[in-house]
């Protein structure tokens, strides 16, 4: 199997793998990095997604060969990331409590921080419309939009986890 | 928790009779476990009961023997301990179901939306004894009165000295005392920690990329497999030509299995593309003629003839023939897959008679219980680890996860094999809520009472899935409730909501029917029917209100109300809904109250609702399981659908309040959604929806 050489996290990593793995597998079985989920293979959910040279991809339909001396950003690099943009969004995912179970959000992190990369103060239509690809079960997706927002500093940074409102 | 902690634990729950009903198994580890200490047994640290145990150094662990879905089960059940023990909350820590669940006070399953209505009181109990030794052995220790000794946050304070000592340094003395049996409880009002937000105690775990599913895990020497499964429920494997398969780099093995062909492998992709090369010869021909719309073709003719009775007040014939006015009606409801975001998967290694299994699991229990049935040994044998689950929804209360790996990882004795289902191996291969198909007809007086209510429900699936007909909450006075079960090669499972989710949708779509037909408004006319249920009227109150039922709406906005009671709680909800001249339904908002009685912690119930609508919007307006032949039509999110970001509308939680003791809220609030919605829908067109997922093609102008 040819050896690909690809830079994971900052960190240059060779792996030997056919071509056409996707990249997923790569991450998760060669790798370890086992933050990036598998959900459902083909595109539908944006659960595996990570950052290929800084914008979302969906690393399940992504072959290896692809991201062949490119960057690649798992949610792993946010236990020592400098980004502001992703530390920003992983303090607002946790002053909105968005996960429920969780496994989704990886994915969505990383979605959303390709958003703001874009588009610093995205209006309420284009958050879902960006995101609209990112499924999550448990239903967490107003709670992500009101977290986008807080760290875009475009939602005041109240305390909104009250349950109902009287 | 210590090994040595885990190893006593077992003993005395062995001792104490373990798997006698929960309160007494509670009950009794608390008194052997006083017996044990004041034997001066040589234990690190004091553990009041099973479930709760104090170290020296003050940490509160506190086994969490629910398992941690997405619900914050593993946040809940140490507040409910925090509240009673006068704990600092930083002191608490969760500890994972027990490895041996045979051992356990009590099953190990979550569902039914069951964690906290029966872990309250004992939980409580224990925490609040464990208090209450803590404060006497602070007493004897400084030789006052117990009574000026005060609880308070983890420490103990003799208010009229000033002097202080924390619970890590009292265990040892508080140990050798008496349990008390009936400790006092905290009144509602004192509360500091229930009723109060609290965020999940996993979640920078899960918003950090370090929390470990199932899927997730990585032991050494670990292999990974799948199973190729029948492409229809019961089909035959005639001859299997693994020759391709085993050439595929990575492959390891290639398995025959009772449920199909296992493709083993040094790693996920190996496998896939390993199954993708076998070639297997399967013959269908049994399942020929099963599928969802002959089901629905037999039930519709099995209708015509009188079911089970399962429920029956008054006389409702008699009624019906007498009634004023007859209404009539039927409803199709499919099969639905559960479809969490992390797809099925389990490992298991068997060796020298014993068997360990990984499994992101809802039933601890079952699994292990299903293991030791697979591997032929006893349930003692299974060490079962519960591992995070992306999502269940009932999923996981079957164990063919688990069954599959112990029935690969026997054939491969002293290999670890996790086999992994792909999203199309989870669709196809599913427990599914069962498909159901009604008939009601319903009878009102003269001043348009609802006096008469039939209600025949037939289902592909055992009685407890399909519906009983005590789901109906009004005060109707002749009732007759009817059931056809039909035992089919589809399986079929708990889904969230249960029989709920289609019992709750017809029932309320019905009613909605028939006070139409009264002549008389939605919501007055549950209001007024709502006589024997003051729990579910106040929801239904609170709803309206909230949703300012009457008031004006935007224009082409229109409102539906629905409510039921189910799990013990209660729940009522408004949506409004529009419809394009296409047919397309789009919900503007949803409006949900809810009573649970005391609520545990805020935030998490109010994620909970959110949860239960969004799941509730997906399978009114997007997805079902289509059986063709055996076969299951859909296989991923392209043609099994699932709310978007785009689809989803504002969901406003509001909470009656009350002090009673606390119910669920996992499901509850799942049954009223699609009636509100259809009921809306009926507003806006004068159409009524008597198929779920709405099909737009029959709502267009």
């Amino acid at each position: 199997m040819p050896a690909i050489t690809l830079m994971v996290n900052g960190r240059r990593r060779t792996v030997d793998a056919l071509p056409d793995t996707p990249l997923l597998w790569v991450l998760r079985d060669e790798l370890k990095l086992k933050g990036t989920k598998y959900s459902c293979g083909m595109s539908e959910c944006g659960a595996c997604t990570v950052h290929l040279d800084g914008a979302p991809v969906r690393s399940c339909v992504t072959p290896v060969s692809m991201a062949a001396n490119r960057s690649v950003t798992t949610i792993e690099a946010l236990a020592t990331t400098k980004d502001a943009r992703l530390l920003a969004l992983q303090a607002a995912w946790i002053a909105d409590e968005v996960p429920q179970c969780g496994y989704c959000q990886p994915g969505m992190l990383l979605q959303a921080a390709g958003l703001l990369a874009k588009n610093a103060h995205p209006s309420d239509a284009e958050i879902e419309r960006w995101m609209a690809g990112n499924l999550c079960r448990c239903g967490t997706y107003s709670r992500i939009k009101r977290a986008i927002r807080r760290a875009a500093g475009t939602e005041a940074a109240t305390q909104t986890t009250e349950a109902g409102h009287d | 928790m210590t090994e040595r902690t885990f190893s006593r634990r077992d003993f005395l729950l062995t001792g104490a009779g373990a798997g006698v009903a929960l309160v007494v198994a509670v009950n009794l580890p608390l008194t052997d476990l006083a017996a044990e200490e004041a034997r001066g047994d040589a234990v690190v640290g004091f553990h009041p009961a099973a479930w709760i145990s104090i170290d020296t150094d003050g940490i509160v662990s506190v086994v969490v023997d629910e398992h941690e879905l997405g619900q914050g089960v593993l946040t809940a059940l140490p507040m409910i301990v925090a509240e009673e023990l006068e704990a600092d909350w930083s002191k608490m820590r969760p500890l994972p179901p027990p490895e041996d669940p045979s051992t356990w006070v009590r099953t190990i399953s979550t569902g039914g939306s069951t964690s906290i209505r029966t872990a309250w009181q004992p939980l409580r109990n224990a925490a609040a004894a464990a208090r209450e030794m803590l404060r006497t052995a602070a007493a004897q220790t400084w030789g006052v009165d117990r009574a000026e000794c005060v609880a308070r946050n983890s420490e103990i304070v003799h208010q009229k000295s000033g002097r202080r000592l924390g619970y890590g340094a009292l265990v040892e003395a508080a140990s050798r005392l008496p349990v008390p049996a009936a400790p006092p409880l905290k009144a509602n009002k004192d509360f500091t920690i229930l009723g109060k937000p609290k965020p999940r105690v996993e979640i920078r775990e899960k918003v950090g990329g370090t929390a470990l599913y199932g899927y997730d895990l990585d032991l050494p020497g670990m292999l990974t497999a799948v199973v190729a499964r029948p492409p229809a429920f019961g089909a035959v494997l005639k001859s299997v030509d693994d020759v391709a398969a085993r050439r595929v780099a990575g492959v390891v093995d290639v398995i025959r299995i009772p449920q199909g062909v296992a493709v083993v492998a040094k790693n996920t992709w190996s496998a896939l593309e390993g199954r993708k090369a076998l070639r297997l010869d399967w013959d269908a021909s049994p399942a020929k003629g099963l599928g969802s719309e002959a089901l629905f073709a037999e039930f519709q003719e099995l209708a015509k003839q009188p079911g089970q009775v399962t429920r029956n007040i008054g006389d409702a014939p008699a009624a019906l023939g007498a009634a004023a006015k007859v209404v009539e009606s039927e409803f199709f409801s499919p099969f639905m897959d559960h479809i969490p975001m992390e797809p099925m998967n389990a490992a298991a290694l068997v060796k020298d008679g014993k068997v360990e299994v990984w499994v992101p699991t809802q039933i601890a229990t079952g699994s292990q219980q299903a293991a030791a049935a697979v591997a032929g040994v006893k349930p003692g044998d299974v060490k079962l680890h519960s591992l995070l689950a992306g999502g269940a929804f009932g999923r996981r209360l079957s164990p063919d996860d688990t069954i599959l790996a112990v029935e690969v990882a026997k054939r491969m004795p002293g290999t670890t094999v996790h086999v992994v289902w792909t999203r199309e191996d989870s669709i196809r291969n599913g427990t599914y809520r069962p498909l159901t198909y009604h008939r009601l007809r319903g009878g009102l007086d003269a001043a348009g009472k609802p006096v008469a209510w039939m209600h025949h429900v037939l289902g592909a699936g055992a009685g407890g899935l399909v519906g009983r007909g005590d789901e109906v909450p009004y005060a109707i006075p002749n009732l007759r409730a009817e059931i056809h079960t039909k035992k089919t090669a589809i399986p079929v499972g708990a889904w969230r909501s249960v029989h709920f989710t289609h019992m709750g949708w017809v029932i309320e779509t019905f009613m909605d029917e028939l006070a139409v037909a009264a002549g008389k408004d939605p919501y007055q006319f549950r209001r007024d029917a709502l006589g024997n249920s003051p729990k579910l009227l106040a929801c239904l109150d609170l709803a309206a209100e909230k949703a300012g039922w009457g008031k004006p709406l935007p224009k082409g906005v229109f409102r539906g109300i629905a409510c039921a009671s189910s799990f013990a709680s209660h729940a009522a909800e408004v949506a409004e809904v529009s419809v394009s001249p296409e047919g397309r339904v789009r919900v503007h908002r949803v409006v949900a109250a809810v009573h649970v009685g005391t609520v545990i912690n805020p935030d998490m119930l109010q994620a909970q609702v959110e949860g239960a609508v969004t799941l509730a919007l997906s399978y009114t307006l997007k997805h079902q399981i289509t059986v063709e032949d055996g076969a299951v039509r859909e296989g991923n999110f392209d043609d099994y659908p699932i709310m978007r970001m785009d689809d989803m509308p504002p969901v406003e939680v509001y909470v009656v309040p009350s002090e009673d003791a606390p119910t669920g809220i996992g499901e509850p609030p799942v049954p009223p959604l699609p009636p509100a919605v259809c009921n809306a829908i009926f507003a806006a067109t004068g159409k009524r929806i008597r198929r779920l997922p709405i099909d737009p093609k029959l709502l267009r102008v």
